[in-house]
């Protein structure tokens, strides 16, 4: 495997320059970047032409001038890098700005990456499990309207109704009755359509589910709580118990004494912990902190999983550090729901909570949850308009995956042996429909690192990809090399780790 | 029960592999739906508001600083044209078209600023488009399919070159074609815009073809018609392509949904079709400032975009179930614009599975 993992890293080491020349050969041509400053008649203009011709060299021909810039490149197996400046940001060393732009855009693309694969996954296996369901059809018409929807004109729709309408609803937060019946009846389908069963039990789920949506909707209107969100003990109490249950649920069922007792420890650590934690929130806001909470968390799943746990010790404390790591999330949407009314004090007055522009409010004022709020608000929709289209295809992919899975003969067998569905479909047919979605999302990385150039431009983020845009509009061949330089490698080396994954996952797979 | 049985006999017996895939197609709802609304959405383009035949059909001003198109317009049978700046109806230029009363009105899809009539705009828009999305897919297919037989029926030394070839044009990331095309030569027409991109998008599907070439070379009607005396050419062409149309067709359809959203966000970025010419992509960059104030800019564009992404994707979908009923791929669209490497790189895999 290293063997192939080596072979195959030089090849395309050897790719990656002829296509770095071919790249750098059509950036040449496709214009002068001193064309502004010849027509120009300022006085001063003939030295700065006289001055960029030497510092770019642009008196060698581009052919031998990309041997310039890659003995530069070169220069960074010494330790020396040199990938030129890049005019067009006030000759800014290049590697400076690809440095800012690279931190900016992996931000963006975690969140986005993360929210596409865990709720594609989640709805893909559950239309396969509701194979030509009326909910299955749905969902497969919309994959198709989102995965043909361009990104450009769904950002700028997401930019009038996701922020300055919803920052407008914000500030006076009224639901027409009719709309709430409507929210109310639309969840209730949707829920009715994923449980399926029985058209009794069809029925039952769709008045619970609807009615639950519609009274809490209409009670969270009257105490007025989107003026002022918060969550509260109360609140911190409900999210626990909807997360340990979608996680026991998930993962051993409400059957396994062990798990419950296990969880309602971990749980209640939490809920004695809430109170204290928040001194320690107001006067340490510090991000380790917050690491340190994340290994309490996990040291906590692990004591309970322990003393609980039994014989199936280690299937217990992974299902309870999910849950501790999660309501720990919850106690962290509380604290920063606490700052909400101050953060919009603070905010310029036309902006709301949900912002359009850029990674953050410049020169923000306050401690931690403060930015943390305000970075929650700048990610949303540039997250919501990356995330569509995989969603959308990362959809597809596990339904199809986890369907060719169900027929497969060791299902059958283990469906034979008298195991709860549960245990078929999470420990059987779920972890080997995932090894093509591995793979998948592992390409796709690769690819995404080059930035998403629309969104980028249309959420104004100071990411790989408007630099590569602003690179490519100001003809600056140093900066659109350094972008290519880094996206093109680490699409390689993303593409290498997926077949590696792919054999390691699926021993049938050989490298050769 | 005896005559339901040999009812069923007489149906296996006359089915062609062409007649099975057609009645498959045919049965897909979504696929002809799809069918239907694009020919409806081309036959409106192009004949709302004709065609220009000849030339670059760019716009560019003439002597009397007036536009002109360059090339022969043959006008269609609506009565305004995309270019000129007409009194403005409503006030706003609010669309004309209501549905109570049911009425089209002199604007259907509103006016701008400057009074142009949005529906002539978006139909030549949509031409602009369409027409992109159709040579290259043409010209992907016909290199496409040309490097990969080449490279899967001779393998060897040949192969390898072709496909490291082929890894480099992948890396070439598509805004830089853009760029060239936009700035070098000044924006082109949409036809040189389609012809350029089209040298360089086919690498997934040369990658699929090369996987389909090199498990069919090693059937038995191969070595039958070797035997025979049939030529290289011959056996490419005779033999084993009409036995991977399947594949082609079907990645053609998928390539020509995501060539239409290149085209339009190469557009959108400035790049590609560059004003005063005029692309679906190009109509929503323009106007994507006034969507508070004047949303029927934005709206009518952009649903049709959506609308012919749609019905391809839905063709594709249909084409693929009639070719090979258990095969379910869908490809990862990305927004960073190297969406031509990673459908590239996916096209591998199913050959990595394909010799599995």
């Amino acid at each position: 495997m290293i063997a192939f993992a080596v072979r195959r890293l030089f090849a395309t080491v050897l790719v990656l320059l002829a296509a770095s020349f071919v790249v750098y050969l059509l950036t040449a041509i496709s214009g002068d970047p001193l064309l502004e400053l010849r027509g120009s008649s300022d006085p001063s203009a003939q030295d700065k032409i006289a001055y960029l011709t030497k510092a770019l060299n642009l008196d060698t021909p581009p052919v031998f001038r990309y041997f310039l810039w890659l003995a530069g490149v070169g220069g960074c197996f010494i330790g020396q890098c040199d990938l030129g400046i890049a005019v067009s940001r006030g000759e800014q060393p290049v590697i400076e700005a690809l440095a800012g732009a690279m931190v900016s855009t992996i931000q963006l693309l975690t969140l986005a990456t993360i929210v596409a694969i865990v709720l594609g996954v989640a709805i893909g296996m559950s239309t396969a499990l509701r194979q030509y369901s009326g909910y299955d059809y749905t969902v497969t018409f919309m994959t198709f309207v989102f995965y043909s929807l361009p990104i450009f004109w769904f950002a700028v729709l997401l930019k009038e109704w996701g922020a300055i309408r919803f920052n407008r609803f914000l500030g006076n937060p009224e639901i027409p009755l009719w709309m709430v019946a409507l929210i109310a009846l639309g969840t209730g389908a949707a829920w009715m359509g994923i449980v399926g069963g029985s058209s009794k039990l069809r029925g039952q789920v769709f008045l619970i589910s609807g009615g639950l949506t519609f009274v809490s909707l209409q009670s969270l209107l009257m105490f007025g709580w989107f003026e002022k969100p918060s969550l509260g003990l109360f609140g911190i109490i409900l999210g626990s118990i909807i997360v340990s249950a979608i996680v026991i649920s998930l993962t051993t069922g409400f059957a396994n004494r062990k798990m419950l007792k296990a969880t309602a420890v971990v749980v209640g650590f939490w809920l004695v912990a809430w109170y204290p934690l928040q001194f320690l929130f107001f006067f340490v806001p510090e991000l380790w902190t917050l690491l340190v909470l994340v290994a309490v968390a996990i040291g906590v799943a692990y004591l309970a999983g322990t003393i609980f746990g039994g014989d199936d010790k280690k299937q217990i404390i992974r299902a309870t550090g999910i849950i501790s790591i999660l309501v720990f999330g919850v106690l962290i949407i509380d604290r920063v729901l606490q700052v909400w009314s101050d953060y919009q004090k603070i905010i310029p007055q036309a902006q709301g909570i949900i912002s359009t522009i850029g990674a953050k409010t410049p020169n923000l004022q306050g401690d931690m949850w403060f930015a943390m709020l305000d970075g929650f608000g700048h990610l949303l929709l540039p997250t919501i308009a990356l995330s569509i289209g995989s969603l959308a295809a990362y959809t597809r992919y596990a339904r199809s995956s986890l369907l060719e899975v169900m027929n497969q003969d060791y299902v059958r067998t283990a469906r034979a042996k008298g195991l709860a569905e549960r245990t078929v479909i999470m420990r059987h047919a779920f972890r080997n429909a995932m090894i093509p979605i591995v793979t998948i999302v592992a390409f796709d990385i690769g690819g995404l690192i080059g930035g998403a150039i629309i969104t980028e431009r249309i959420f104004a983020w100071q990411g790989m990809g408007s630099l590569f845009n602003l690179g490519l509009q100001a003809l600056d061949l140093n900066l659109v090399m350094g972008v290519f330089l880094i996206t093109g490698f680490v699409a390689v080396v993303f593409n290498v780790i997926a077949d590696i994954a792919y054999a390691a996952l699926d021993p049938r797979i050989r490298l050769t | 029960m005896k005559n339901t049985e040999s009812l069923k006999r007489a149906d296996e017996a006359g089915v062609s592999q062409g007649e099975l895939i057609r009645k498959r197609f045919l049965k897909h709802k979504g696929a002809i739906a799809g069918v239907l609304t694009l020919i409806f959405i081309t036959l409106l383009s192009f004949t709302s508001v004709g065609v220009v035949i000849g030339g670059t059909g760019k716009l560019f001003v003439d002597a009397t600083g007036n536009f002109a198109i360059d090339g022969f317009r043959i006008p269609g049978w609506w009565q305004y044209n995309w270019y000129e700046n007409y009194d403005i109806v409503n006030t706003g230029g609010t669309p004309t078209f209501t549905l109570a009363p049911f009425a089209f009105g002199e604007h259907p899809f509103g006016q701008d600023t400057l009074g142009k009539d949005i529906f002539a705009r978006v139909m030549r828009g949509i031409q602009q488009s369409l027409t992109v999305m159709f040579v290259i897919g043409i010209m992907t297919t016909v290199i496409g399919v040309l490097v990969g037989a080449i490279a899967g029926y001779f393998r060897g030394w040949l192969d390898s070159v072709l496909m490291r070839f082929t890894d480099v044009i992948i890396i070439i990331p598509v805004l830089i074609l853009g760029a060239v095309v936009g700035k070098a030569f000044s924006g082109g027409s949409a036809l040189f815009l389609a012809f350029f991109l089209g040298l360089f998008l086919w690498t997934g599907l040369s990658r699929l073809v090369r996987a389909e070439f090199l498990s069919l070379r090693e059937r038995e009607f191969v070595d039958a018609a070797r035997v025979a005396g049939a030529g290289p050419g011959r056996i490419i062409f005779k033999h084993i392509l009409p036995n991977a149309i399947g594949v082609i067709i079907v990645n053609t359809t998928l390539l020509m949904s995501a060539a239409i959203l290149l085209e339009t966000s190469l557009s959108f970025l400035g790049f590609g079709i560059t004003a005063p010419d005029i692309s679906l992509g190009q109509i929503i960059s323009e106007y994507q400032e006034a969507f508070s104030t004047r949303p029927w800019l934005f709206w009518w564009p952009g649903l049709f975009l959506i609308l012919i992404a749609l019905s391809i994707n839905f063709i594709g979908d249909g084409l693929r179930d009639a070719f090979d009923p258990r095969q379910r791929r869908f490809a990862v669209k990305t927004d960073g614009l190297f969406a031509g490497l990673i459908s590239s790189i996916r096209g591998a895999k199913g050959g990595a599975n394909a010799k599995k």
